[in-house]
């Protein structure tokens, strides 16, 4: 979902052959034959934005919507799992995902407008690796496992070692990502809280910061996760900022301290959107207001 | 390069072409279909001007392949008025003065159909939402919210007799 605002040199995509599929087997078998000069489209809501700039210029198309079976979401053996052709709006529709995981419900919502979320997918968002998509950091926090297919076989890795950089995941050319694994024990029991910074509502963002946060009875930090999207390179989780409040109970002392130095050993990125300065203060900020949504949702604060 | 033969239903008629598999929904819409209330307005999936609704989900045209939409069913606003008589959306945008330029009528009535088929009783927090895909470069918003709001009541009092 790239949205970006430029009206001009949008023209049609480079001509290509079509190759719509019946099953991820045959579009693994595809891609390996036809490497690099294939792509493979679900959604395309950035992709055919991308081809028409002409930015990328696929031969080949390899469109996975035929396959039946790629689209649920379903919780088996303590996991929820996500099909990679399950749309945003079907994430949101979903009951086992709001009830299990409301945080990736508040990031499935707050992404892109109607529209698109009838036709993204959540396979081809990750497979993007926007820095600004609304999901990553929600995977990292929930302990995300990834499913990647390819002709050779299946693999599992963890949503952290996805991301590489903007635009940039670990998947190869032959790859195609078949699920998304959440451990129920992930979420379960964690108050949560989830913001998006962004110049208007339908765009990427220029922070996305998530928080999982679990209390003790003596409402101490059992445990804390907290990860950002776009403000480095890739999706990251702040564990200087886990570290020092675990045991601890959330004061708006503690909370001030600590997030006042949320940034202090991040690689903070710059882009046209956002100054690396700006983006600095931005941690911080959404540092302290995670921190006090999550408790107070708790009910700690 | 690639081209397919394609069939897509649009506004309950069946338009058969073969086209470039690079054609997008919109072209084939306009120019196969004579649909020509889908409007292409940035032509980069950000103004919603293409707003049709495919097999029952609002979409962008302009983001979605013709070969893509095989087999669809396509709804554009050419499909809302009957017998010459303008939908109760179309009635409550005019009465609501909604259209400045008109040029991203189609894409703002067909989201509105698509919310209110969903949630006939929207707030406008949830109509703001609902339109959130549709940019309307007259800023003229007011009026269309107000006129959103006018078309639900109109539907609900119509639904009631």
């Amino acid at each position: 979902m790239l949205r970006a605002w430029n009206f001009m040199y949008t023209i049609n995509p480079a001509p290509f052959d079509y190759l719509p599929v019946q099953s991820l087997d045959e579009a693994v078998k595809l891609l390996h034959e036809y490497g690099e000069s294939a792509k493979v489209i679900a959604g395309g809501q950035s992709l055919l934005l991308l081809m028409r700039k002409r930015l990328i210029t696929p031969k080949v198309l390899i469109d996975l919507n035929k396959i039946n079976g790629l689209n649920y979401v379903q919780v088996v053996n303590d996991q929820l799992l996500i099909g990679a052709l399950t749309t945003f709006s079907d994430v949101i529709n979903s009951k086992d995902v709001f009830k299990n995981c409301p945080i990736l419900y508040e990031a499935a919502r707050t992404t892109a407008d109607v529209q698109v979320r009838n036709r993204a997918t959540i396979g081809g968002n990750l497979a993007e690796a926007a820095p600004g998509a609304n999901i990553p950091p929600v995977l990292l926090v929930s302990d995300a496992k990834i499913v990647i297919k390819s002709n050779s076989g299946e693999k599992i890795v963890r949503a952290e070692d996805l991301f590489l950089g903007p635009y940039r995941s670990a998947l190869s050319n032959d790859e195609i990502i078949r699920e998304i694994q959440i451990p129920l024990v992930s979420c379960r029991g964690y108050s949560y809280s989830y913001y998006k910074v962004a110049r208007r509502k339908q765009e990427f963002g220029i922070l996305v910061g998530a928080l999982l946060i679990k209390f003790s009875e003596d409402k101490k930090v059992l445990d804390v996760k907290l990860a950002f999207g776009n403000a480095t390179s890739k999706p990251t989780r702040l564990k200087n900022v886990e570290e020092e409040l675990i045991d601890k109970v959330l004061t708006n002392d503690l909370v001030e301290r600590v997030s006042s130095r949320a940034d202090s050993n991040l690689d903070i990125r710059s882009t046209a959107a956002a100054s690396a300065e700006y983006r600095r203060n931005l941690v911080r900020v959404y540092t302290k207001r995670l921190l006090i949504d999550a408790a107070r949702r708790a009910g700690v604060m | 390069m690639g081209r397919h033969l394609v069939r897509i239903k649009v506004n309950g008629k069946l338009y058969e072409a073969e086209v470039e598999d690079r054609m997008l929904l919109v072209q084939f819409l306009r120019e196969v279909a004579g649909a020509r209330s889908v409007h292409m307005g940035c032509e980069s999936g950000y103004c919603g001007a293409c707003t049709v609704i495919m097999n029952g989900k609002l979409v962008k045209s302009c983001m979605i392949l013709a070969v893509q939409a095989d087999g669809a069913d396509i709804m554009t606003v050419e499909a809302l008025s009957q017998d010459g008589k303008l939908h109760p959306i179309q009635e409550a945008f005019r009465e609501n003065f909604a259209a400045q330029c008109g040029y991203c009528m189609p894409g703002m009535i067909m989201a509105t159909y698509y919310l209110l088929s969903h949630n006939p009783n929207p707030t406008e927090e949830e109509i703001k939402e609902a339109i959130t895909g549709n940019i309307c470069l007259c800023a003229g918003y007011q009026n269309i919210v107000k006129a959103i709001k006018a078309a639900s009541e109109k539907m609900r009092t119509l639904s009631k007799i």
